[in-house]
């Protein structure tokens, strides 16, 4: 009963319920929105760290690997029998684990035959390669920070295991020519876990972008074969694991490091997010966390305060109101009650409305492919905004209960005054 | 008065002037020993190196000429065939594998085998202008100490200070300078070989020790097998016929 | 007069309606502010970054060629040759008034070791002392362990990024507090272990000669990015120079005493030099390629505070109107009355105005202290958090912005003005005895 008067007092005022309710549904829309674009960037990340940078959802190195590998790679590669061991572990996940790859990491010269630049290259599989960027998600997520030619690369790498990807600026500072294919084989230069000077050839024909402007002109990758024959070695410096969609990586982490435990050799085990690895991804997402914390607790302040504004202006004009029930026999307890489901059936209804609004402002937003250029990104990003569902819902529990804690206040300080008074009351 | 100051000055612009000779003469006879020759000249070379905690052996078959060298590694299997072509400051790296041969620049020369490589020069007279330092006894022989400077600034060592013996005019050892004169490297030379130059033998290097000056741990040892004079066409000096 | 008189009673007798009006408005003013003090801190705190931790101070000089192909190929071409720096340093003296301080740098790559490892360093020297006044106050100490090198007494110091230290088989002690209040590092010594703080740097010159020389490691940086991090060294320009065994410096850095007189330092510039060497430029680091990213940042920074001054600002609108609409149909009779004792409808407007002028000056002066105290309060929590790519945490701060608390208080006695308008509106379009019949 009480449910059905609260509903009905909803249209007593229905300008001031309005109004009420409008600052609930801005409210929530501005906080649905926020959630919707750190969301997308939350899932782009993701997406570029785990398929386009080739990390892999979860990444293995020899202890002290990560600082100490560039300056003594022969004691920290990975041994042809230490990665059959790792090998048995991760089969042993059976269809958890989607494939795996290993990869080297290092510096050297790409020389033309003229010129040589210093850079740093990072190995990839065409296989691992072809199955990455051919990933759902990668075409939903990260379409922006990719290439377009990244996606051709698929059947380059796949029909010529000789050919190496380089960045538009190493091209040009190489002077080398479009389409990279026409020109001349290159030559990488570097040092042998032995510390010999060796060299292995490498085709071009593809092209990639790092995403950050300070590796653009020295970050190239090559195939893992052709950076095992540069260091004349068997063995990997890193294993990659990509986990299938359904697998739940933090459950995934805790069994594979009780099976890395038992190994007779030291193995670190990084996520995909972790700073050591992936320093881009946690400084952006705790950049935008702490923005969106501050916005919510800004945004949560003026609407709880809105929320008070109304329910005390309401209490106010309904003194006697309350009075009366109270003399009937409405306990303190009912009247609350029936002040709280008020605003909690103004607070569904902003809510219900607010998740059409958000949706339609997400979709008029990305329509108009609005670009941006975040920090140390090359090149435009489309501002977009992503509704979820997951976040609708969590942006809804938060302002249903910052309604209810709202209502609840006010009510519990106006249940203390006496019936008398309230009769009395002239309600303005 | 001045009849004797200008006496000594003409006797000091003298001794300076033959000690320049000295030095110059000094320079030359001990290039002779390290393959300094207008002949082209061949060795086989084994290098031991240890850098930063970690030891390895290689094996070259080296012919030089002029400015330039020719080094093919012999040992270890994996690395046999491997050519390190030097014309004047440029190297060339080339293996059979390859499409074409890597350039590296002389700046970018800083460490291992690169860098020994500049050490490893011969031709002394003919890039540095040497003067006297001082004469001392040096492992109970009388040496005579060059201090070196290069002619052209296009050297990778701008400075040498070098111990030539008195007795054998060969170099027993070698200060690699920097630009501040600071010690950066020490070269120490054995002569056990010999080589047979218009019927004469003459002692050959037979070992260049070259140490780290600041860590004396870091350090390769190379030891020079069978010299022998050879007339070297220029044509195996040109990288483009090293390729085809 | 007597409208003020009228809004001052009226807003005292209606104190309970008025409450949560005041409230929703304090909270607007203190969302904006806030907001506000935050994005300005950030701000702030890039600046100060590139401005004195970075030593660029407010301009910088240089040939902008070294930023393409052939200056990465060759950069010591590009670089400010001996001739070119005496005429730029007596320039600089004869703009005195106002130029506070310049600082050089010059860049080198090299190799550099401690006898058992070797790495890749991409080194920085620079005046040491004009650096350090640059620096200011908060980064004068710049050193997380060790020593900064002002105040090494060592001749070839150097400090070294925390990431080619950690290569290096350095080790310290991570749980020393090492952040200032002010936002800077706490002045004091903080130890760490080497196996060797005795390293060598060598570089081939632009003669292409081998040169090396020795240096301490006498302290630890932050280099800002993790990727840089791992290869960076500072050391004095003197060293620097001793290395490359040149006198050439890559760039110079100019602080202005007012940062206000850039143009005017620009113009004069550009009169001397135009001519004389048309290669080397001018320009504030934000115009340099080193302030792109910084660009980027206020860039998205601002998009943020649209956003949400958008929000709050809707949010705090509806509110007032909320509350005006209750007030005005209350005192309807009220306004019956007013009228028929001949005042016009302007005058009633006038009247209301003036009392929502007057909340909405309570309200923003209980905005303000609310916002003074919760800056206070967040301020001394001292909340640390990644932000981007840089390698060490920064601090959650607000700043105090006049001119943000102006706006926040011009924008919401605008907004207010605009909600009482439109609350009027409709009970003076009735008629008096509509008015007077209102019950």
């Amino acid at each position: 009963m009480i449910l059905k008067l609260a509903y009905l007092n909803l249209f007593r005022n229905r300008n001031r319920a309005l109004s009420t309710g409008l600052a609930i549904c801005i409210g929530f829309v501005g906080m649905n929105l926020l959630g919707a674009y750190i969301f997308r960037i939350k899932k782009a990340l993701d997406t570029t760290s785990v398929y386009s940078a080739l990390l892999g959802h979860v990444r293995l190195y020899k202890q002290d690997s990560l600082v100490q590998f560039s300056l003594k790679p022969k004691k920290y590669i990975f041994q042809k029998e230490e990665m059959i061991q790792i090998e048995n572990i991760i089969n042993g996940f059976g269809s958890e684990v989607e494939y795996t790859a290993k990869n080297i990491n290092g510096s050297g010269l790409l020389s033309n035959g003229k010129t040589s630049h210093p850079i740093l290259f990072s190995s990839f599989d065409p296989e691992v390669y072809a199955k990455s960027l051919s990933q759902p998600d990668v075409t939903k997520w990260a379409k922006d920070w990719i290439l377009p030619s990244q996606f051709k690369n698929i059947d380059v790498f796949r029909n010529n295991n000789e050919v190496m990807s380089i960045t538009p600026k190493i091209a040009d500072i190489m002077s080398l020519t479009y389409p990279l294919g026409l020109n001349e084989s290159l030559q990488l230069a570097g040092r042998t876990l032995d510390g010999d000077l060796n060299a292995v050839n490498l085709d071009l024909g593809a092209e990639h972008t790092t995403g950050l402007e300070f590796l653009e002109d020295t970050m190239v990758l090559i195939p893992f074969k052709k950076a095992q024959e540069l260091f004349s070695t068997e063995g990997a410096e890193s294993i990659s694991i990509y986990l299938n969609p359904y697998t739940n990586l933090e459950n995934f982490i805790k069994k594979l490091d009780l099976q890395l435990g038992v190994l007779p050799f030291k193995v670190d085990r990084y996520s995909y997010y972790d700073e050591k690895i992936n320093s881009v991804y946690l400084g952006t997402m705790g950049f935008l966390m702490v923005m969106g914390a501050f916005f919510i607790f800004l945004i949560g302040t003026a609407v709880s305060l809105s929320i008070i504004n109304s329910l005390t202006m309401g209490i106010i004009e309904r003194t006697r109101e309350i009075g009366t029930l109270y003399a009937v026999g409405f306990k303190k307890k009912d009247v609350s009650k029936l002040f709280i489901y008020e605003n909690l059936l103004l607070c569904l209804c902003s809510i219900v409305v607010g998740v059409g609004i958000a949706f339609l402002i997400s979709s008029f937003v990305n329509s108009l492919d609005i670009r941006f250029t975040p920090p140390s990104v090359i090149g435009k990003i489309q501002f977009k905004l992503v509704w979820n569902f997951s976040i609708a819902l969590s942006v809804a529990a938060f302002t249903i209960m910052l309604t209810f804690l709202s209502s609840y206040v006010v009510m519990k300080n106006k249940s203390k005054i006496k019936l008398i008074d309230l009769l009395n009351d002239c309600g303005a | 008065m001045k009849f004797f100051s200008l006496v000594f000055c003409v006797l000091t612009a003298l001794t300076s002037l033959a000690e320049q000779d000295l030095a110059t003469e000094l320079l030359k006879a001990s290039d002779r020993g390290r393959g300094g020759l207008q002949e082209g000249i061949e060795w086989n070379v084994s290098i031991e190196t240890t850098e930063n905690e970690e030891t390895t052996s290689r094996e070259f078959f080296i012919k030089a000429k002029g400015h330039d060298a020719y080094a093919e590694a012999l040992k270890p299997a994996k690395n046999k065939g491997e050519v390190f072509l030097f014309n004047d400051r440029q190297m060339w790296f080339y293996k059979n594998s390859l499409k074409k041969p890597v350039s590296i620049a002389a700046r970018q020369k800083l460490s291992g085998q690169a860098a020994n490589g500049d050490i490893a020069s011969t031709h002394y007279a003919r890039d540095y202008s040497a003067t006297l330092e001082k004469t001392v006894d040096f492992e109970g022989v009388k040496h005579h100490v060059l201090l070196l400077k290069a002619k052209g600034n296009n050297l990778t060592y701008d400075q040498i200070r070098y111990w030539i013996s008195d007795k054998t005019k060969l170099a027993t050892q070698a200060e690699f300078l920097t630009l501040q004169g600071q010690v950066f490297k020490i070269g120490r030379l054995e002569y056990n070989n010999s080589l047979t130059i218009a019927g004469k033998n003459i002692a050959f290097v037979s070992q260049l020790t070259i140490i780290d000056a600041k860590f004396s741990q870091n350090k390769s040892v190379i030891k020079y097998a069978k010299p022998k004079i050879a007339d070297h066409p220029d044509a195996i000096f040109n990288i483009n016929n090293i390729t085809r | 007069m007597v409208f003020w008189k009228i809004a001052y009673r009226n807003v005292k007798k209606n104190w309970r309606h008025s409450l949560s009006a005041l409230l929703s408005l304090s909270a607007s003013f203190v969302s904006l502010v806030l907001f506000d003090g935050y994005i300005d801190n950030l701000t702030q705190m890039y600046e100060d970054s590139f401005r004195h931790r970075s030593m660029l101070g407010d301009l910088i000089i240089e040939k902008p060629e070294i930023h393409t192909k052939s200056g990465l190929a060759e950069p010591w071409k590009y670089s400010l040759f001996e001739h070119e720096q005496v005429d730029l340093e007596n320039f600089l003296k004869e703009q005195k008034e106002l130029v506070n301080n310049r600082v050089r740098f010059l860049n080198f790559q090299g190799l550099i070791t401690n006898g058992n490892q070797s790495a890749i360093v991409l080194g920085r020297g620079f005046d040491v002392i004009s650096g350090e006044k640059v620096r200011g106050q908060n980064w004068s100490w710049n050193a997380t362990l060790g020593l900064p090198l002002h105040k090494s007494n060592i001749e070839f110091s150097a400090m070294l990024g925390q990431g080619l230290a950690k290569k290096l088989g350095c080790t310290w002690d991570f749980s020393h507090r090492i952040h200032s209040y002010t936002g800077g590092y706490e002045a004091k010594e903080r130890s760490f272990d080497c196996p060797s703080k005795d390293l060598q740097i060598s570089v081939m010159t632009s003669d292409t000669q081998l040169n090396a020389v020795n240096v301490s490691a006498v302290g630890l940086m932050d280099a800002g990015y993790r990727d840089i991090d791992d290869r960076y060294l500072i050391t004095s320009l003197e060293t620097a120079q001793t290395l490359l065994n040149s006198k050439n410096v890559t760039m110079m850095a100019v602080e202005l005493k007012n940062p206000n007189e850039k143009n005017k330092f620009i113009e004069f510039f550009n009169q001397k030099f135009a001519t004389q060497y048309p290669q080397i430029k001018i320009m504030t680091w934000l115009e340099h390629p080193i302030g792109g990213t910084y660009i980027k940042i206020l860039d998205l920074m601002s998009i943020f505070r649209n956003f949400v001054v958008l929000v709050i600002l809707i949010i705090s609108t509806l509110s007032v109107v909320n509350t005006l609409i209750k007030i005005i149909k209350e005192r309807s009779r009220e306004i019956g009355t007013i009228r028929s004792l001949g005042f016009k409808t302007k005058q009633v407007v006038k009247m209301f105005m003036y009392e929502t002028f007057l909340l909405t000056l309570c309200g923003n002066f209980i905005g303000i202290v609310a916002s003074l105290l919760l800056t206070l309060i967040l301020n001394s929590i001292q909340i640390r958090y990644k932000a981007g790519l840089l390698s060490e945490s920064v601090l959650f701060k607000i700043n105090f912005t006049f001119y943000g608390y102006l706006n926040a208080f011009s924008i919401l006695v605008f907004v207010s003005f605009l909600a009482c308008l439109y609350s009027t509106r409709h009970e003076l379009n009735k008629k008096i005895i509509e008015n007077l019949d209102h019950v």
